[in-house]
């Protein structure tokens, strides 16, 4: 059964010995509850930013990653319009952004700063002149909010890339964890080391510490993206 | 560093106490802000009471229809009163009418059996009170009601070998022409039996002649300017309590000697039934609380002290209810307990107890542990001993039965719920949260007991979750010495004092305990709590 946010609360409570809560009192706990509440949400925020690349929060599938169909003409493309408007991507890797027309053509599309774009091919771009061609950079732009793509796109492609999301905070008693559940343990360390550094007790928010960076680093060995195989000389 | 694990021995002591505020407190750790059906326990800590159960299964007059208003030792059994009849058993198991005319001599039971009645008019609203006289071969029972509508009863028995018994009442013969008394107060002093309350002469006392209890002719009368509301022997004195007075009258019947004099013009006594000797003066509820009349070093003089501070808002309610209901009261010597009960027509409405401790600096020079009682349907109570000096206690509750009082597990079949709460406890520091860890209960058993307990958290704040209900095990009935068998030859004792440990969870930085009772348990006493815990910081 999978772990839910009140299983990892109580978790947290039982191991300090304190008064786990049921679903009844998980709509309006006190004091030491309510913190325990909160601790677990910052125990998995301190997880989902620990990297930017967990595959739990990974957008799309492997094999159908975000895509966006250029516009004819359209050089900007903001990343919060591509699936829906209120997604927020948390990173994008500007290693996989891939041209498509569908045809005879996909292929990567190296990124370059907005600088760049700016001293190398703006001009270009923006003369009044120009009638596009098949995009070959992707541009990042300076908020990070757009990416962009020069030269302009003359026809209709389509351009993928691969991000993660944001992770959100556990909200109800049965939501469930958003990794496996056989990392409970570490989001429960965290959970943990909050509640014994509000309990000011130094020596067991330490040992809980530990206990979560080990399990963090575990966690990334396999659940980030998958490194390649290492070169053997044999 | 780890977090050290610390302790904390809580003797239970000290009793209910609802005056003292909670920082007060912090220093009383073993006192009860709450405390229903627990009683100071005789050996230290707070102890489960007893019940009551039905002294035999009939109804004294073999109906039940009527309720029995009042039973009391007497001779190896009681006797009731019911229905305007008297009754005598010596089991409980068959009764017999005793209110018949004996025409002045003794009868065997078959020949009472035969006689007429002398019924006594009777309401529901009456009581009974008691007083024996020794008469040198036999200890007369004398009677009174409250209500003033009936004359003394006298009633006797003597084992002559089998049982025979003889009832009387004082008429003309014992009062004289025109001055006949209902009293409704009775007490026997200088050999003499005492008299009062008849309801048209509130403010007489009369007392017999010298060793005939029943001739008022040759006795005498003292006229106080009050409402009499008891008379009790004390020591060399008979105390006479008034609504507004209290008057000591010495050398009562010889007129050489015969003084009276006034305690206290201030203080008076608001019901006649909370009387009762104990603790070594006589402690009667007065208009702010139950007091104690102490005789003092000096001679002839009497020191009057309040005994129920801790429980003031308790006491005055009760005080407040008094016009309206009936108070009784009786001793528990085996305890040291004092039991003020009133009730009213429906039952009980409040009762509490109280224990005597040593050392004490109370003014009154007695320290006393109390207690409240609830759910006891009681409606009269008595307490004396019987002729095997062992301590006999009756009480009645307005139904068809007797009941023998502070006996067995339960009221009568009906769970006793008893409960005590500790006060807040701070546990080293009030700034500090404290993470529990375990709680030993320390107890003495009487038989298999239930109990369980429930921690709360930072009452005063309102921010802390408070733990599930501890249930304790159900603690096993104890094989008593040369009592229970190991097997066909060999007794054993298995010890009556255990300690039960509870794994608990939960912090805060004001801690309390309720325990709580609500099972057929036999009686227990809780004696102490060793609290395990981690001090932990501020937050």
């Amino acid at each position: 059964m999978a772990k839910t946010f009140l299983d990892i609360i109580n978790l947290v409570l039982q191991d300090a010995n304190e008064v786990q809560l049921t679903e009844t009192t998980f709509l309006s706990p006190r004091g030491l509850q309510s913190f325990a509440k909160e601790a677990v949400n910052r125990a998995l925020m301190d997880i989902a930013t620990s990297t930017p690349e967990w595959n739990w929060l990974k957008t799309g599938t492997a094999a159908s990653p975000n895509t966006v169909p250029t516009v004819i003409g359209t050089q900007w493309y903001n990343f919060k319009s591509i699936v829906a408007p209120d997604t927020a991507y948390s990173a994008i890797d500007f290693d996989t952004f891939f041209i498509d027309n569908n045809v005879d053509l996909f292929n990567n599309l190296p990124v370059i700063s907005f600088d760049e774009w700016d001293t190398q091919f703006r001009e270009r771009d923006e003369d009044v002149n120009s009638v596009g061609d098949t995009p070959k950079f992707v541009i990042e732009s300076n908020d990070s909010n757009l990416f962009g793509l020069t030269p302009i796109p003359d026809a209709v492609f389509t351009i993928s890339f691969r991000s993660w999301n944001d992770a959100n905070v556990l909200a109800n008693a049965l939501d469930t964890l958003p990794f496996p559940d056989r990392y409970f343990n570490t989001l429960v360390a965290r959970g943990r080391y909050y509640l014994w550094t509000f309990k000011e007790n130094d020596f067991q928010a330490s040992v809980s510490d530990r206990e979560y960076r080990d399990g963090l680093n575990r966690m990334k060995e396999q659940l980030t993206t998958p490194k390649g195989r290492k070169m053997r000389l044999v | 560093m780890p977090s050290k694990e610390r302790s904390s021995l809580v003797q239970l002591q000290g009793g209910l106490d609802t005056i003292s505020d909670r920082v007060s407190l912090f220093q009383m750790p073993g006192k009860a802000t709450s405390m229903v059906n627990f009683e100071g326990g005789i050996k230290g800590g707070y102890r489960r009471i007893s019940g009551f159960t039905k002294y035999g299964t009939l109804s004294p007059d073999g109906v039940g229809t009527d309720p029995v208003i009042a039973a009391r030792s007497y001779f190896n059994g009681a006797v009731a009163v019911q229905g305007g009849n008297v009754y005598f058993s010596e089991t409980g198991a068959s009764w017999i009418q005793v209110n018949k005319d004996t025409s002045g001599g003794f009868v065997d039971a078959a020949t009472l059996a035969g006689l007429g009645a002398l019924p006594r008019t009777s309401t529901d609203l009456e009581h009974y009170r008691f007083v024996e006289y020794h008469n040198g071969t036999e200890s007369e029972l004398y009677l009174v009601d409250t209500l003033g509508v009936n004359p003394i009863a006298k009633f006797v028995i003597r084992a002559t070998p089998t049982l025979e018994y003889k009832y009387e009442e004082a008429g003309v013969t014992a009062w004289g022409t025109g001055n006949v008394r209902n009293p409704t107060i009775i007490e026997v002093h200088n050999e003499r039996l005492v008299v009062a309350g008849d309801p048209n002469f509130k403010n007489e006392v009369h007392y017999s002649d010298l060793l005939e209890p029943f001739d008022f002719i040759g006795g005498g009368l003292i006229n106080i300017a009050d409402e009499v509301v008891w008379c009790e022997t004390f020591r060399e004195n008979l105390i006479i309590f008034g609504k507004t007075l209290i008057k000591a009258v010495a050398g009562l019947g010889d007129p050489s000697l015969q003084n009276i004099e006034a305690i206290t013009t201030k203080i008076g006594c608001v019901s006649g039934g909370s009387v009762q000797e104990f603790a070594g003066g006589l402690i009667f509820l007065a208009p702010d609380g139950l007091r104690t009349v102490a005789a003092t070093q000096r001679i002839d003089d009497f020191e009057l002290g309040v005994v129920t501070t801790d429980i003031q808002d308790e006491i005055l309610d009760i005080i407040g209810r008094a016009n309206a209901s009936f108070i009784t009261s009786a001793v528990i010597r085996s305890r040291n307990q004092y039991r003020l009960f009133i009730s009213d027509n429906a039952g009980v409405v409040k009762g509490v107890g109280g224990v005597i401790r040593g050392g004490t600096s109370e003014p009154s020079g007695v320290a006393m542990e109390w207690n409240l009682f609830q759910s006891n349907l009681l409606y009269d109570v008595t307490s004396v001993r019987d002729n095997n000096n062992e301590e006999a206690l009756f009480q009645v509750n307005a139904d068809g039965f007797v009941y023998q009082h502070d006996t067995g597990n339960t009221f009568n079949g009906a769970n006793i719920v008893a409960v005590f709460k500790t006060p807040e406890m701070m546990l080293d520091d009030p700034n500090f949260r404290k993470t529990m860890h375990y709680v030993d209960t320390y107890i003495s058993i009487e038989g298999a007991a239930s109990l369980s307990f429930q921690i709360m958290y930072d009452e005063p704040f309102g921010n802390a979750a408070t733990p599930s209900v501890y249930n304790t095990d159900v603690i096993a009935g104890l094989s008593l010495y040369d009592v229970d068998l190991y097997d066909t030859t060999a007794t054993y004792d298995a010890g009556d004092d255990i300690v039960t440990r509870t794994s608990v969870q939960g912090s805060g930085k004001l801690i309390s305990f309720l325990f709580q009772s609500i099972g057929a348990s036999a009686p227990f006493t809780i004696q102490a709590l060793n609290l395990s815990y981690f001090l932990n910081g501020r937050y």
